[in-house]
């Protein structure tokens, strides 16, 4: 092998290097692993609400409604799922944060509703499943605000060049989407002790 | 390229409001912004947590600030715990006591590692039996003190408080806890990995280096091992 050969080899090389192919992949999966976490503490959440739910009907009979509401909300949440591959899709992202909104927003309501009932607020079994709650909704917050953040960063290095030019030709990755919750459904449920 | 722009200043103020938040930087455990404690009390709780403080990298500090600089004390006491990465950056296993002064609120944030030994639920416990009173009263260290011997027994697996029926609600949800488990732990080959490339972003996002490389900051002189946290422990209102 001439020495021409190997300068070209070692060009290509260093134009492979420093076009980010690597770079970019890494990128996407440290999304997926935000999305993972994120995916985890929701999945975390939806598991709490049967205890809830079973705590609040045994001391408050009249908020079946509020219940029934939550169940619902719990149930169509639970059918929407995404996959990896889904991240870039637009219209699913959209309703799978419709779907865990619906749940955050009807949870708020009942945890506001229990306020009218003292007997059930000194239940230390229930301050302890509100406890719990509070908690998810802010790991929640936290891993959303994480996955945006991996989001930013991989959907600004695939537009630069010359990433661009790289994916272009290459990877052909797909910007990702964000989870964008309303205002509505940033607040975290919380009641006063 | 106008929608670029556009996302780019989008961008620009989302990176604002990030650093616009300037939490306490530490160098010892105990940082006391809102001046409460006397000098004698706070080399005592100074002693206490570093006592407290395990060679396993085990770190817990106490906060105190005059205002929450307009954000929630959860996201406060996050940014507190990952900007100066309490804990070691093996184990994760830092602890944030924090209190504000003009919105009377506390919160016990606790590292990655630590979740499944001091939960959202006895954080929530030792706020509201030990913390919450003892605040009120305006004993601040005893408030301090107190958290601090409850979650040392904690991390030690000794149980401060008697057991009752909540707990048994918790332990019905050890699946969902062991599936945590195992993402922490890709957290942290995640973590390890990014680290090793050493590029730094500097959003002081997630995997981009603030935060599992929150070590940058400071060099040799932080007192921050580079713990992560992710959001667990509880809050609360005096």
């Amino acid at each position: 092998m001439n020495f021409r050969i190997k300068l070209i080899l070692t060009g290509l090389l260093s134009l492979f290097i420093s076009c980010g192919y690597n770079a970019m992949q890494t990128q996407e999966e440290a999304v997926f692993q935000a999305w993972a976490n994120l995916e985890s503490q929701i999945q975390r959440r939806s598991d709490l609400i049967p205890n809830l739910t079973a705590t609040v009907k045994g001391a408050a009979a009249m908020e079946q409604e509020t219940l029934t509401q939550v169940m619902q909300a719990r149930a169509e949440a639970t059918k929407v799922t995404l996959t990896s591959s889904d991240l870039s899709n637009q219209a699913k992202m959209n309703e799978y944060v419709a779907s865990q909104q619906a749940l955050s927003s009807s949870l708020s309501r009942l945890l506001v509703s229990v306020e009218n009932y003292p007997e059930l607020k000194s239940l230390a079994a229930f301050t302890d499943l509100q406890t719990q709650l509070e908690g998810t909704e802010n790991r929640i917050a936290v891993a959303r605000k994480d996955y945006n953040e991996a989001v930013a960063a991989f959907n600004g290095m695939i537009r630069k060049f010359p990433y661009s030019l790289t994916n272009s030709l290459l990877l052909h990755l797909e910007k990702k989407e964000y989870f964008q919750a309303s205002e509505e459904a940033q607040t975290v449920p919380s009641v006063e002790f | 390229m106008k929608h670029a722009g556009f996302v780019g200043i989008l961008l620009f103020f989302a990176a604002i409001s990030v650093w616009s938040l300037t939490v306490p930087r530490l160098t010892s455990p105990v940082y006391d912004g809102a001046g409460w404690f006397s000098p004698g009390e706070e080399a005592a709780l100074e002693r206490r947590l570093t006592d407290l403080s395990g060679t396993d990298g085990f770190q817990i500090v106490a906060v105190t600030v005059p205002d929450l600089q307009g954000v929630s004390v959860e996201e406060f006491a996050l940014e507190t715990g990952r900007q100066n990465g309490i804990g070691s950056a093996e184990a994760d296993n830092g602890i944030v006591l924090l209190a504000s002064a003009a919105e009377r609120e506390v919160r016990i944030e606790v590292g990655y590692g630590l979740e499944g030994t001091v939960t959202d639920l006895q954080c929530g416990r030792i706020i509201r039996e030990i913390m919450v009173p003892q605040l009120a009263a305006g004993r601040y260290a005893e408030a301090f003190d107190g958290a601090a011997q409850s979650v040392g027994a904690l991390v030690r697996g000794e149980e401060p408080f008697p057991e009752t029926d909540g707990d048994k609600a918790l332990y019905s949800e050890n699946f969902s806890v062991g599936i945590f488990i195992v993402i922490v732990i890709l957290f942290i080959a995640a973590g390890f990995f990014n680290g090793g490339r050493g590029g730094g972003r500097s959003s002081g996002g997630f995997f981009s280096g603030g935060f599992g490389g929150g070590s940058r900051f400071g060099g040799g002189g932080r007192f921050g091992g580079g713990g992560r946290f992710g959001g667990g422990g509880a809050s609360g209102r005096w």
